[in-house]
């Protein structure tokens, strides 16, 4: 019995511009209603006014909700074949309010009252909550688009969303903060909002077939949607405190923003997991369980990530020679001697790889996709390796203030650095032994194509959101 | 189930053949999945629900998003790698590198969506394999599924990703590979008998696998014609690859087939262990002594390789489980080993052989040195020297023969056997049979000159059908493109032979040792070999359950016991 559905799309014209348009405007309408209550509580209508000349903030408001129907329906025309689920949708959706608070409040704004586009810090800085307000109209935006216009394949069935998916997803929550609170205790996020991020990851991505590596990413998203929306925008209004969208606000509640997203990831992970356990415990499973099995290609997937890594790692040492990547041998081994930095990068790199390799196999369909894996994990390590686990390993607390975090700036560029390379060269090793070239049958290469044209639209999509947490990281940490 | 376009017995389906009329070539999913849609959609459908997929959904003309989104992450990429190096050469803060983020991610987006049409412009122009040969695809066809056969196989398809013009075909009888020598262990209750048979359809994903018999092959139509049950069947190849290996040969020997055991399949060696613990039963409760002898009088003729294994295991076998049969005494089984020179194991060194005769010889086994066995009956074993061994249990590993290959016109034409009297069929060096341009021959079917002694044909091992295996695979795709094949060299590594609990003889490379260093050498080469880590961990599992508990001695078969009584 279900408890959720979502909707049912078939039939032609799914991606035509007009409907795309006729779905996307409304949506914009209803993320600006969210932005435009948020802009009105911030006292900054007034300014959208003096785009047409006017002052008030009537006049703003509709100026911003004018502006906010037509970037909806450009959200509409932009994936309109974007054949990904409701969560893939809500994190581009992220990735477009973030994009639009770059054109907008520091290209456009700025141009239009005969100012030069204000790309610096201290202008990022001070239009930080209309890029927190841009990533809610873009979340909302694409939330409300996915049930107006219906996300993924035309004239795929929508598999009605089950107690037993949402059991999971709640199990998933419970289990990653209980796991994190016992690990990481007070700084861990409480087990109440874990569990709402667990049943919504549930919801909003039922199927868990595409692998550990992409609810990793997913997860990740998921938790930063969460600090966002829950830590800084719901949850201080639902305390009568108003929004916590000032930069101070913002750098104050910056240590809870690892802990969202490690908590998002793991619970992301074990949902996929309890996914997983669901075949060998359910008959009714079975008879549509194909995945491979668990042992099969594992020795290869980490083989070939070991390479990788050790090729990424490699890179990284080169760059560190230069001194670039800042004292992580030093602090781990005392030395700082180059040879012990080469050393710790490669074990550190060929370690990482191998975990890349086993939980992103074969799901790297091409260089992009594989480019979009690598970052967002090398994004995931930057938060688990300098900020969390390094200062563990030397006895103390994980540093997780914006000042500590400016302050790794340059190892948040390794890390990514090191990613992009684990990814890219992971996939090329890879690349040559896929499916959809080897396929014996019409029905097997058909399968194959289905999964590859399902990743290849999802993966841009998940690590989309990537983008909207470098640009807040960067924004709420320098200068900290 | 018969998928879309599947062939059968290699010729495409009706549909797949007016499809490719219509697509004008070699089947292209991508580009007609467009066309094909409603007309397939509804037999897709069926099949996906049959299969539990769903029909794939028209190929996208280009998302926007996802173009603009991978052009930002490249950006992203290139920025951090600005990071790293202007930061350290200019020395200024990530602050002042800001702006440079912003204008990556412009940048990426902007030039995204061109960069990625271009990467992914190829996809389109490479089809999938598709599921009927077609033109340009070249099919080789494997007979036999062993060490040989299987190698070939795996060789293929460690090459397909460079030839996704070839399409293989391996026809066996049995549907899984058999480790040989795991053999004698599974006749001795130390390894489960699933366990050393690994599935062929696993062993070689990549490769379409037919069970079925093989009748022969017709060189001139270039088909080999095959029984599937009650169905004859052909199948066309391009080139050929014979692996069929070796049978038991008995030699004519009057009454040797019809009441000796031999070790050569699954279905054997679980026989055989049924067989020695059902004689223990009935020796168990016979009170006749000389009955009670014969019950427990066990021979084995070959003192090869395999026949010293098996005599070694089942003498494991029969004293690790005398406990559960209280009225039969320790010193009554009786093992004996009939080999035909004087001494055992002709493969190895003189004093290594002694040794190995010597250590049986010490746990009671008995050689008989310079005789053979001359027939058999339901109640003994004659010698050539005349003696009778009271006995009802004869194991066969005195000598194998070519499997026979035959080549026919047709199912009723004139025979032609590729070798009179059907013995090894003969190969030049590079595996190619004589006379023949696209017929192969590996293992031990084949008479493989051995280039590391001259004059000489490579042993019938496993070693040397693995490497053959590979040898030919490389030297099929070498004669399809066009390249000379290398003449197939390999020099053995040695041998390993266990000779019973906790102990073998190893001659690797002229190195020779033996005892618990020996024997813990024969188990963790053979456990590596195994094909899959998931039957390794099996076997080790049944190795470490050996250690801790005694063995099974559940009869598996049913045997109807001579007299009328049924054993409670």
């Amino acid at each position: 019995m279900s408890v959720a559905r979502t909707e049912t799309v078939r039939g032609g014209g799914h991606g035509s511009a007009a409907r795309a348009v006729a779905a996307g405007a409304p949506a914009g309408v209803v993320g600006g209603l969210a932005f435009g209550a948020a802009m009105a509580q911030l006292g900054v209508l007034p300014t959208v006014a003096t785009l047409v000349g006017l002052g008030s903030s009537r006049a703003g408001f509709a100026v911003h909700m004018a502006i906010s129907a037509v970037v909806g329906a450009g959200f509409g025309l932009m994936v309109r074949r974007q054949r990904c689920g409701p969560s893939e949708t809500v994190f581009l959706g992220a990735a477009y309010g973030a994009l639009w608070w770059c054109i907008g409040p520091l290209t456009l704004l700025p141009l239009a009252l005969g100012q030069a586009p204000a790309w610096d810090v201290a202008a990022a800085q001070r239009e930080f909550p209309g890029l927190l307000g841009h990533l809610v109209f873009g979340m909302g935006t694409a939330l409300v688009f996915v049930v107006l216009h219906g996300p993924g394949d035309p004239g795929r069935v929508r598999r009605p969303v089950g107690v037993g998916t949402l059991v999971r997803g709640l199990l998933a929550g419970l289990l990653a903060a209980l796991a994190l609170r016992a690990v990481l205790h007070g700084r861990a996020p409480a087990v109440v909002p874990a569990i709402a991020v667990g049943l919504a990851q549930a919801a909003l991505s039922p199927r868990s077939d595409q692998g550990i590596g992409a609810a990793l990413v997913r997860g990740q998203g998921y938790g930063f949607v969460a600090w966002v929306v829950g830590e800084l925008t719901v949850l201080p209004l639902l305390a009568d405190a108003g929004l916590r969208w000032s930069l101070p606000e913002a750098r104050a509640s910056f240590p809870d923003l690892p802990g969202w997203l490690l908590l998002g990831a793991l619970a992301a992970a074990i949902g996929t997991v309890l996914g997983r356990l669901a075949p060998l415990l359910s008959s009714e499973h079975l008879r549509a369980y194909s995945g491979a099995a668990a042992g099969s290609g594992v020795l290869a997937a980490a083989l070939r990530g070991a390479v990788a890594g050790l090729l990424g790692g490699a890179v990284i040492s080169q760059l560190m020679l230069r001194g670039a990547v800042p004292e992580v041998a030093e602090r781990l081994t005392g030395s700082n001697g180059p040879l012990a930095g080469i050393a710790v990068n490669l074990a550190i790199g060929v370690a990482i790889g191998v975990s890349y390799g086993l939980l992103f196999r074969r799901l790297g369909q091409d260089v992009t996709c594989a480019l979009g894996w690598g970052l967002s994990y090398g994004f995931l390590w930057w938060v688990l390796g300098p900020l969390t686990l390094l200062p563990a390993l030397l006895g103390g607390d994980p540093e997780w203030s914006a000042a500590a975090a400016g302050g790794a700036m340059s190892a948040l560029a390794g890390h990514l650095v090191y990613g992009g390379c684990l990814g890219v060269v992971f996939h090329l090793l890879e690349a040559p032994f896929g499916v959809p070239w080897l396929a014996r049958t019409r029905a097997e290469a058909l399968r194959a194509l289905r999964r590859r044209e399902e990743l290849l639209a999802a993966t841009p999509a998940l690590s989309a959101v990537l983008l909207a947490m470098l640009l807040t990281v960067q924004v709420v940490t320098i200068g900290a | 189930m018969q998928h879309l376009g599947d062939p059968v017995d290699g010729r495409p389906s009706r549909r797949e053949r007016t499809d490719r009329r219509s697509e004008g070539g070699v089947g292209n999913i991508d580009a007609n999945l467009g066309t094909r849609a409603t007309r397939t959609g509804r037999q897709a459908g069926r099949e996906g629900q049959a299969t539990g997929d769903l029909p794939l959904p028209p190929p996208s003309a280009g998302a926007l998003a996802s173009g603009v989104i991978d052009g930002m992450l490249l950006g992203v990429l290139i920025w951090a790698i600005l990071v790293l190096t202007l930061l350290p050469a200019l020395k200024v803060s990530v602050a002042a590198l800001f702006p440079t983020l912003l204008a990556c991610l412009c940048a990426g987006g902007v030039v995204g969506p061109g960069v990625q049409a271009a990467l992914r412009a190829g996809r389109h122009r490479r089809p999938p394999l598709p599921a009927a040969v077609g033109p340009g695809r070249r099919r080789v066809v494997i007979l036999g599924g062993g060490f040989g056969g299987v190698s070939a196989a795996r060789r293929f398809e460690q090459l397909l990703p460079w030839t996704p013009w070839l399409d293989v075909t391996l026809v066996s009888q049995r549907n899984h590979l058999l480790f040989t020598p795991m053999l004698a262990e599974v006749a001795a209750g130390s390894v489960e008998a699933g366990n050393v048979g690994v599935p062929l359809r696993a062993a070689c994903p990549r490769t379409r696998f037919r069970r079925a018999e093989v009748l022969g092959v017709d060189p001139d139509r270039r088909v080999v014609h095959l029984r599937r049950g009650d169905a004859l069947e052909t199948l066309p190849y391009d080139h050929l690859v014979l692996a069929l290996g070796a049978v038991p040969n008995f030699r004519d020997l009057p009454g040797v087939a019809a009441n000796a055991l031999t070790l050569a399949t699954l279905e054997d060696a679980r026989r055989l262990r049924d067989h020695v613990l059902g004689r223990l039963e009935q020796a168990d409760q016979e009170p006749d002594p000389a009955e009670r002898r014969r019950w427990l009088t066990f021979v084995v003729a070959g003192g090869g390789f395999a026949g010293t294994e098996a005599v070694a295991s089942l003498f494991d076998l029969v004293h690790s489980v005398l406990r559960y049969f209280p009225r039969v005494r320790a010193g009554e089984p009786r093992f004996l080993l009939v080999h035909s020179r004087e001494r055992i194991l002709p493969e190895l060194g003189d004093r290594l052989a002694g040794h190995a005769s010597g250590k049986l010889v010490a746990r009671g086994i008995e050689l008989r040195l310079g005789v053979t066995v001359a027939g058999a009956d339901a109640d003994g074993v004659r010698l050539s020297d005349g003696e009778w061994v009271a006995a009802r249990t004869l194991v066969w590993a005195a000598g194998t023969r070519p499997s026979p290959v035959s080549l026919v016109t047709g199912p009723q034409g004139s025979v032609r056997q590729a070798v009179p009297g059907g013995g090894a069929v003969p190969v030049d060096r590079t595996l190619r049979v004589r006379g023949t341009g696209d017929i192969w021959a590996v293992g031990d079917c084949a008479r493989v000159p051995d280039l590391s002694r001259r004059g000489t044909t490579c042993p019938p091992t496993a070693q040397h059908a693995v490497r053959q295996g590979r040898a030919v695979a490389d030297n099929v795709i070498a004669a399809m493109t066009g390249a000379a094949p290398e003449p197939f060299r390999f020099r053995g590594l040695g041998f390993l032979v266990p000779l019973g609990r906790q102990s073998a003889a190893a001659e690797l490379r002229g190195l020779r040792f033996s005892g618990l260093p020996a024997w813990l050498l024969w188990r963790g080469v053979y456990l590596w070999k195994l094909p899959g880590h998931q039957k390794r961990l099996r076997v080790l599992l049944d190795w470490t359950v050996e250690l801790l508990f005694p063995r099974d001695i559940s009869l598996t078969t049913s045997e109807r016991h001579p007299a009328s009584q049924d054993v409670e």
